[in-house]
């Protein structure tokens, strides 16, 4: 059984419940009030009717002598249909609908007064006797009060009741079916998006506001629902990415090895002049330094996935002077001029890691074709700020978001003549990671390209001290 | 049929099966209260309205045959002022320092003759007590707390060929305080004012001024009784029926195309 069902049960049972016991209690206390009204009333006729006889023997002592007829004639002077009894117990005079021949007339004369409700078919009635004195003389007087009016007002009392309860109910169950609709519609809905998720669509949400708990609940699943649909779309993203690399790894050792066996094969079926030799050797050593190129990035980019490095805190300036003996004749080979203005500062770094990253920032500027390489350090508050400047051909904007993909190229025609395998950037990547550094590239895709490393300094003035 | 559905049958089935049982449930709970309410039977001691005559303190206990309390004119004023202020009346058994069902009757008696009403009818055709009941005044929003016994009256009922009367007695000085008397024949023709004075003697109570103050129309007439603190008051209709009321009487010898209603009652402020 659904909740719905349950809720809406519960509150016909509630609502039925207290309704019934309310009206229960209610008429109960209204037949016991009607009765004793009545008790009171009785008790007060029989009084009038005592005071009346009392007043008859007062005139007549000798009426129960005078016969039937003197007994008949006072009848109509009596308010309410009464009995009269002997001390003996015997019956002198009734006009009551039935003989009150249940009451034991003991004779004695106190201050209380007998009284019996009785019910005969649709008829009921207040029987009242006491004893009453006339000189010697002791005589039984019994009153009787009809109560039928109060106990059918009282039945159909009831019956209102009951149809005022069918016609409640009526008007009633569809507000309950609402508000048990209004209650169980919001963890419907909760499961019905859970139901959308679980079927993969991982961007459905409830979106129910409030601050009760079925929102509050609703708010915590769309929360959820958000972690799962960014660790699916992030876990898509590296499943995407490998079979890339799978695939561009296939393509980068294919093509040269295409090359080299269509040259080795020629070499190997053919005579040819010497010139044609070399060029065909010179072909195979170029693929074959390319392939050593790449296996030898590919190691480094595993290796860094796997390795723990030990970073020291080492001075930037003296770095780059180091590094600059390095970098000076690839630039100078490529016809390149390097600028290097470095602010002093301790920095955290794998001394090797740190080389090769700048070597492989440096190398793609002057593959780009550019013509001056600026090199700065600044010192930031919390953060050294490297800036390695080109004006070559840049990178398209809309490339900037992949070109830390392994195998990712933007030109790759021109990549492959220079032995390129589009790992680079990828290797920088990884190697800014491991320095907790923080990586941003700029370009316009004209104007050369701008590559920001900014790394994390420790807080205080322990750099100015470690200088 | 889908399981959903099946559920929901099941549900406004128990509903109803809920609501037609307790109907039935609570009708059936009621039917027995009703059969205990209706099978009722006992002993019941009905408290009286008012206590027994607790006394002055300096008085003895007991009084002697004959001999009655006598009552403050503030008792007095009270007893009066409740008595015509009354909604209802609740009938109860003389207690003790309240005169006897038997004294009320003789007391009134004595007050018809006293007052010269009846007198002249024939020993057949004089006044006859018809009834005498005990009771004390129900007041708006009277508490059930037991009342003073001046506070009951008795009300003697006579009646004669001629004559009505229906005479209000203290029930604790036996003193007729208010009489309503219907005169059929041997009327009197003209406010009997010379009354007023013997009927404030007779209630036991002392003139102030013996000059009754009588209205233009000479239907109404009042005394100034215990300084000012009461009055003595009485109304005379004199009520002429003319001959069209006969058709409304079936014995034409008990139809009266005139009679007379003399009320004499002791007032307050």
């Amino acid at each position: 059984m659904k909740l719905f069902h349950k809720i809406f049960l519960c509150f016909v049972l509630l609502f039925g419940i207290a309704f019934q016991a309310a009206g229960f209690l209610l008429v109960n206390y209204a037949y016991g009030n009607a009765i004793e009204q009545e008790k009171k009333y009785a008790f007060q006729e029989f009084q009038q009717n005592k005071y009346i006889l009392q007043s008859i023997l007062y005139l007549e002592p000798e009426l129960f002598e005078n016969g039937a007829d003197s007994l008949h004639n006072m009848a109509g002077r009596f308010t309410a249909p009464v009995a009269l009894f002997s001390e003996d117990g015997v019956c002198i005079f009734s006009n009551t609908s039935m003989q009150p021949d249940f009451f034991i007339f003991t004779g004695e004369e106190d201050d209380r007064i007998a009284f019996r409700i009785f019910r005969e078919g649709e008829e009921s009635d207040i029987f009242v006797y006491g004893c009453i004195a006339q000189g010697d003389r002791k005589v039984f007087l019994v009153t009787e009060t009809d109560i039928s009016s109060v106990v059918v007002a009282q039945k159909g009392m009831v019956a209102y009741f009951q149809r005022i309860y069918i016609a409640i109910l009526c008007i009633s169950s569809p507000v309950i079916f609402l508000l048990t609709r209004a209650l169980t519609g919001s963890i419907k809905k909760v499961g019905k998006a859970a139901r959308r998720i679980a079927k993969g669509n991982y961007s459905e949400r409830i979106g129910i506001e409030g601050k009760e708990e079925i929102s509050e609940l609703a708010s915590d699943f769309d929360q959820m629902a958000r972690q799962v649909e960014e660790k699916v779309a992030e876990l898509s993203d590296v499943a995407r990415q490998k079979e890339d690399f799978a695939a561009n790894f296939a393509h980068e050792l294919k093509t040269p090895l295409t090359s080299v066996i269509g040259y080795a094969d020629m070499l190997y079926r053919r005579e040819l002049p010497r010139e044609e030799v070399k060029s065909a050797a010179e072909y195979i050593l170029s693929e074959g330094m390319r392939l050593e190129s790449l296996s030898l990035k590919l190691m480094d980019l595993f290796v860094l996935d796997k390795q723990d490095f030990l970073l020291e805190r080492m001075s930037a300036e003296e770095m780059f002077e180091n590094l600059a003996q390095g970098i000076g004749p690839v630039c100078r080979k490529h016809g390149a001029e390097l600028h290097m203005e470095i602010e002093d500062s301790m920095i955290e770094v794998d001394y090797d890691l740190f080389k090769t990253m700048i070597l492989n920032i440096v190398d793609n500027a002057v593959k780009a074709d550019c013509r001056d390489v600026w090199i700065s350090g600044t010192r930031g508050k919390d953060t050294y700020l490297i800036k390695i400047r080109d004006n070559g051909k840049g990178i398209p904007p809309k490339e900037l978001g992949r070109i830390t993909e392994a195998f990712y190229m933007v030109d790759k025609s021109r990549s492959r003549k220079q032995h390129g395998a589009g790992l680079g950037m990828a290797l920088i990547s990884k190697i800014v990671r491991i320095h907790r550094a923080e990586m941003e590239i700029e370009s316009d895709g004209k104007m050369g390209t701008v590559v920001s490393i900014g790394f994390p300094l420790n807080k205080g003035g322990a750099d100015e001290e470690n200088i | 049929m889908k399981k959903t559905y099946k559920y929901t049958f099941l549900t406004m089935f128990l509903a109803l099966a809920f609501i037609f049982g307790s109907m039935a449930v609570m009708n059936f709970i009621l039917y027995i209260r009703e059969d205990q309410f209706l099978s009722e039977s006992g002993m019941a001691v009905v408290e009286s309205p008012v206590r027994s005559w607790q006394g002055w303190g300096d008085e003895p206990d007991a009084k002697e045959d004959g001999e009655r309390y006598s009552l403050t004119t503030v008792q007095v004023r009270d007893a009066v002022e409740s008595w015509n202020q009354r909604l209802g009346e609740t009938l109860h058994d003389p207690v003790e320092g309240q005169v006897s069902m038997k004294e009320a009757v003789r007391e009134g008696e004595e007050w018809l003759i006293s007052m010269g009403i009846g007198e002249t009818q024939g020993a057949e055709d004089r006044l006859r007590l018809v009834k005498a009941a005990l009771g004390v005044g129900i007041q708006k929003g009277s508490s059930k707390v037991q009342l003073e016994p001046y506070y009951s009256f008795w009300t003697v009922h006579f009646s004669g060929s001629y004559t009505d009367a229906v005479v209000y007695l203290n029930a604790v000085t036996g003193r007729v305080w208010r009489a309503e008397v219907t005169l059929y024949d041997n009327f009197f023709e003209e406010l009997p004012c010379e009354k007023l004075g013997q009927f404030v003697e007779l209630a036991g109570l002392p003139i102030t001024d013996g000059v009754a103050e009588i209205n233009e129309e000479k239907t109404q007439a009042v005394l100034v009784v215990e300084d000012g603190l009461l009055y003595a008051g009485l109304d005379y209709q004199n009520v002429a029926l003319g001959d069209n009321a006969v058709v409304e009487y079936t014995n034409r010898e008990l139809f009266h195309d005139r009679y007379v209603v003399i009320t004499y009652e002791i007032l307050t402020d």
